[in-house]
């Protein structure tokens, strides 16, 4: 399986074989549609030819009715022979050429009334094949003979003429009022359009094509197209409420009022309204009767009708153009009438036809000329109507058309290619459902044989991609769009077109581009399957690479920003917040104040945010700082709103706690250990000591008759009882400086307090000839002591003034209030020399006299110290000459203040387990 | 005659002991570890035990423990382990004394003799309502008189009082100013340091050790109080 799939000649094989499935299927398909759409052709081809030329019969219809209207003769078809009797100016316009029909319009009597067909055959047939030929005067007869195969198209009717026929007109009126002068419409007559009358005397005419597009012939203003519009939305009813207009212009100058008037062609004071409107000048010709008001415009021409005169008759009909008499060279108005005579300069000029050539040749452009010429027209078929009664409807005749086609189409011609080639097709055309099923199923085969090999490589273990398969898949989207514009046009162009021999060339261009969109598509759909399958869809398209371009870019962006000193990036959110601010600014000096204002607005609440935030972290780590400071250790950082600098900050710092708590910690521990590993020697060097103690106590009950034995008896209780006194001040030193002392603070009274250790000292005192003086306050002082651990301040205190003061000397205990502190103080008179400090004092094993032959360690002021520390409590020692003072500052409990029992500050627990 | 047993490890404070104890007329037993104090214990008729607490075999702590499920003789610790948590453990564990070594032989021994004397009056109620008593202090409000383990001691009027008034109102902690209004029935002005010299003479009196007293103890700062236990 492996082999298979990784086989990369059977993958271009599938390939190969699914594009030509494709195309051939594609293929199978347009052929079957055009042997069902051409089935008629069966006849051989004639039909086709037939209905291309009546379909289009609507392009013959205005040649026809100019024809019709021109009175063209008819041609004829003599002996045989189709002649043009007539070389009537309908084929002035008519490029000569050669075919092989003609199209006639018979009437019903069969006489022949309308011959054309050059210009057809000049488009279609490129003049291959032989036909009538034009030799400059008529067209050479083409014989009828067997070859001439007649074509007969279905019979239609068609106005030919006016008549006078009055009823048959009235009947075909409609009226939009009841009104005798209101505007009536004839309907559409079938050929050209409406006559619009006032009262039942046509007034106008327009023309326009028969068919779904009312398609006028001569130029309209847009009024008239709106009109138009408004005309077929009321169901060819003219409402006049629909339309905005003070009246609308029907064409130029012609114009219908809202009440239904028309004014047409030109009711002067109207004009002039419009004139004045316009603001154009006007004049009035010289010579020109009295009721021809001509109003001129250098540019533009104007037709102009009087009223109606007294008896009814409508006066003359004036075309008026701007011409240049070639003569003399002045510019003046031709003016022509509908009784036919021409007027230039106010002087009659219709007499003299050289003259009137000049004129009219003089008429500024050739669009005014034609529009002129044309213009006469129209009354040429307006006076036909008054002079030949009131109203003159067409008259309908009916109508057969006829194509006369040479039999003898000559082997290259275009019908009898497409007549061969679908005769071929035809005779296919079983085999194209089944080739289209066939193909299908290969080609389907094919694919799912490319979709499930594709990205399947032998280089590779996994799916991967070989470069084909890399191009971007916008790309390949792109193609592939193209491919199905392509396709559709092959498709348009097979189904539309003639397909023949002839059209070989076109034929197989068509056939490549869609067996190369077929190949696209082939290709589009084994890559996407093998990028999907790889599951790098993304990586090989544009917007993909874009997309992971752009969040490189962000990356480096932002860890160039993080790179730069803080200070730096606050630089540069400044100058951002300037940069904003400026774009705000240039916004409001143009017109997007809002903008403008909506930018430096949300500039500077970000901005302001910002600074908030930082301001909050940077709270954050100076709190953290001070909690360091006060020795709160265990505190951490919380990180979660902390960001960019801040953020590394507080992992410095974080940092520098657990450094410091380190330290404290590795301190404590020593600490600890050296406390516990005296308390452990105390402990066995008490149990020798025991012995010591109690045989020393038991020989001295003994009767030793010997003095110095005595003596020496004395000298060694003396000194076991010192290191008892040692052992026990070491422990408590230790523990004590190490705070591993639980301390149970309450609320304390002080007085009472030194009263009571100095009521515990009274037998002492006078043991060592000392005489206290108390001095406590009256009021009561309050502080949060733990007595226990006061007492054995005040107990090590007084001890050392019992040991060390001068025998005979006062001794002064005095306790103040000190504002915030309670001051205890003891003064005594030293019996030795003090020649150090009160701080030196405080140090372990120092003691006032420096031979250390008294008893005592030396440790008791240390442990005061220590255990005042313990508890908050100020102790300080001064020592002035043989003034020996210590002094204990206790702070104040305020009176209000509840007493509370605290819990047990156990900070050594762990080591006196 | 009663029974001592002396529990320790170390030979020379056993016979330092025994030649204190053997003074005061009391019958001795030894034993050098826990499980020897118990064999001892479940074999002689004791009325006191002293044991050390660091000891091989079977430790005092667990030796207590022990011998606590079948007699409730007095134990008095005597140890060198002088933390406060300790004495406060063993004492929890149902000794009834701790006694730190280096120890006092006198102190001791007055100790052993209290205990021995409560030990053997236990169960003994005052015979009237006049009589308190309160672990080994005994007084008679009829006579006024006060035994201390047994033995009548000499207080002044106003000590007995003092005595007096503590006792009937065990456990509650005075201050001075408190018992000065109680006992003498005055405005106390001033009248700490006079009371806190009452109850250090009386601390004498009445206590084994007066800087360790049992019964009459100083709550610093606060006042006095005469312990219930």
């Amino acid at each position: 399986m492996k082999r298979l799939r990784t086989n990369l000649p059977l993958k271009i094989f599938a390939g190969f074989v699914a594009t030509v499935m494709f195309f051939t299927a594609f293929l199978s398909c347009v052929f079957m549609v055009k042997c069902i759409q051409n089935d008629v052709y069966i006849d051989g081809g004639t039909e086709m030819i037939k209905n291309s030329f009546f379909d289009s019969a609507a392009e013959f219809n205005f040649t026809i009715d100019r024809a019709l209207k021109r009175s063209v003769k008819p041609f004829d078809v003599k002996d045989g022979k189709l002649s043009v009797t007539d070389s009537d100016e309908i084929f002035s316009g008519i490029m000569p050429g050669e075919c092989n029909f003609i199209y006639t319009l018979k009437d019903s009597e069969g006489n022949t009334v309308y011959t054309a067909g050059e210009d057809i055959l000049k488009e279609e047939y490129e003049g291959v094949s032989p036909g009538p030929r034009y030799d400059g005067d008529y067209y050479e007869p083409m014989e009828i003979s067997s070859n001439i195969k007649i074509l007969r198209g279905e019979p239609f009717f068609r106005n030919t003429r006016y008549t006078d026929s009055h009823e048959s007109l009235s009947e075909s009126f409609e009226s939009l009022s009841g009104a005798e002068n209101e505007l009536k419409y004839m309907k559409d007559m079938d050929f050209s359009g409406n006559i619009y009358m006032i009262g039942e005397r046509v007034s106008f005419l327009l023309e326009s094509y028969r068919g779904d597009e009312q398609q006028p012939i001569m130029e309209f203003s847009e009024d008239l197209a709106e009109y138009y519009a408004a005309w077929a939305r009321n169901g060819y009813q003219i409402d006049f409420s629909q339309l905005d207009y003070e009246g609308i212009a029907v064409g130029e100058g012609y114009f219908i009022r809202p009440n239904g008037t028309v004014i047409l062609l030109k009711d002067l004071k109207n004009a002039a309204v419009m004139y004045e409107a316009y603001g154009s000048e006007y004049s009035e010709p010289a010579g020109t009767d009295e009721e021809l008001l001509i109003i001129t415009d250098p540019e533009e021409e104007y037709e102009e009708a009087a009223e109606p005169d007294s008896e009814g008759n409508y006066p003359l009909k004036v075309v008026s153009f701007p011409s240049r008499d070639v003569r003399t060279g002045k510019i003046s108005t031709l003016v022509y009438l509908s009784d036919g005579e021409f007027y230039f300069d106010g002087k009659k000029v219709s007499d003299d036809p050289e003259r009137l050539a000049e004129l009219i040749g003089g008429i500024t452009t050739w669009e005014a000329r034609n529009n002129f010429i044309s213009r006469m027209g129209y009354f040429d078929i307006i006076r036909d109507i008054r002079l030949e009664g009131e109203c003159y409807p067409y008259e309908s005749k009916e109508y057969v058309p006829e194509v006369y086609l040479n039999g003898l189409l000559p082997a290259t011609d275009s019908v009898k290619l497409s007549y061969l080639f679908i005769t071929d097709l035809i005779s296919y055309a079983d085999i194209f459902p089944l080739w289209i099923i066939v193909s299908g199923i290969l080609f389907l085969i094919s694919i799912l044989w490319l979709v499930c090999t594709a990205g399947y490589r032998k280089s590779a273990e996994g799916p991967s991609l070989s470069w084909l398969y890399k191009i971007p898949f916008e790309i390949i989207i792109f193609i592939g769009a193209l491919a199905a514009y392509l396709i559709y046009e092959a498709y348009i162009f097979a189904e539309y077109q003639d397909l023949n021999y002839y059209r070989i060339f076109d034929i197989v261009i068509n056939s490549v581009t869609v067996l190369l969109g077929g190949a696209v598509y082939v290709y589009g759909i084994s890559t996407f399957a093998a990028r999907i399958r790889n599951g790098k869809f993304w990586r090989y398209t544009v917007i993909g690479t874009a997309v992971s371009l752009g969040i490189k870019f962000v990356k480096f962006v932002i860890r160039l920003f993080s790179s730069i000193k803080t200070a730096w990036k606050a630089a540069l959110l400044c100058l951002g917040l300037y940069i904003a601010d400026y774009i705000g600014a240039f916004f409001i000096s143009g017109r997007l104040e809002e903008f403008g204002i909506f930018i430096i607005i949300l500039a500077n609440i970000l901005f302001g945010v910002f600074i908030v935030l930082w301001s909050a972290g940077f709270t954050k780590l100076s709190d953290y700082v001070k909690k360091i400071a006060d020795g709160e250790l265990n505190e951490k950082i919380d990180k979660g709103t902390l960001f960019g600098d801040l953020r590394k900050t507080a992992d410095a710092l974080e940092g520098v706690g657990e450094g410091v708590k380190r330290a404290v910690d590795e301190r404590m521990r020593s600490e600890r250990f050296k406390t516990e590993l005296i308390t452990n020697v105390s402990h066995d060097l008490k149990t020798p000591l025991t012995s010591i103690v109690n045989y020393i106590d038991i020989l001295s009950k003994d009767n030793i008759e010997d003095g110095t034995a005595k003596e020496h008896i004395e000298v060694l209780q003396r000194q076991a009882a010192r290191m008892k006194k040692l052992i026990e001040d070491l422990v408590e030193v230790s523990k004590a400086s190490s705070g591993n002392v639980s301390v149970n603070a309450e609320r304390t009274d002080v007085n009472l307090l030194v009263t009571q250790s100095a009521a515990e000292y009274s037998d002492k005192f006078e043991a060592s000839q000392l005489t206290p003086v108390i001095n406590i306050p009256e009021t009561v002082m309050t502080a949060k002591l733990d007595g226990r651990l006061m007492w054995r301040v005040l107990d090590n205190l007084l001890n050392n003034i019992c040991k060390y003061a001068m025998p005979g000397t006062r001794v002064y205990i005095t306790v103040e209030d000190a504002g915030k502190n309670i001051s205890v103080s003891f003064k005594n008179i030293s019996r030795y020399q003090l020649n150090m400090t009160g701080e030196d004092l405080m140090e372990r094993f120092v003691r006032g006299d420096a031979s250390r032959n008294t008893e005592g360690s030396g440790l008791g002021l240390s442990i005061a110290k220590s255990l005042c520390d313990l508890q908050g409590v100020g102790f300080g020692l001064t020592a002035d000459g043989d003034l020996f003072k210590a002094e204990l500052w206790i702070e104040k409990c305020g009176d209000g203040e509840i007493l509370e029992e605290e819990g047990d500050v156990d900070v050594g627990a762990a080591a006196n387990d | 005659m009663y029974n001592i047993l002396i529990c320790d490890d170390e030979k020379d404070i056993v016979s330092a002991l025994k030649i204190y104890l053997s003074g005061e007329g009391y019958g001795l037993y030894e034993a050098s570890n826990g499980a020897e104090a118990l064999s001892v214990l479940r074999s002689y008729k004791i009325h006191c035990v002293l044991m050390d607490i660091m000891m091989p075999v079977k430790d005092g702590i667990e030796a207590l423990s022990e011998l606590r499920a079948f007699t409730n003789v007095p134990v008095i610790f005597l140890t060198a382990k002088s933390e406060d948590v300790d004495k406060i453990l063993g004492l929890n564990l149902g000794a009834d004394d701790y006694v730190t070594k280096p120890f006092n032989p006198v102190e001791l021994i007055a100790r052993v003799r209290s205990h021995i004397r409560r030990y053997v009056m236990l169960g003994s109620a005052p015979e009237s309502a006049d009589v308190i008593r309160l672990g080994g202090i005994e007084i008679n409000d009829t006579d006024r008189a006060v035994w201390v383990d047994g033995e009548e001691i000499r207080l002044t009027a106003k000590e007995y009082e003092i005595l007096h008034f503590l006792m009937s109102n065990a456990g509650v902690v005075y201050s001075p100013a408190e018992i000065y209004r109680r006992v003498w029935g005055n405005v106390p002005v001033g009248v700490d340091n006079a009371i806190a010299v009452h109850i250090r003479h009386l601390r004498e009196k009445i206590e084994i050790n007066p800087a360790e007293p049992r019964y009459l103890k100083v709550v610093w700062g606060r006042g006095y109080k005469f312990d219930k236990d």
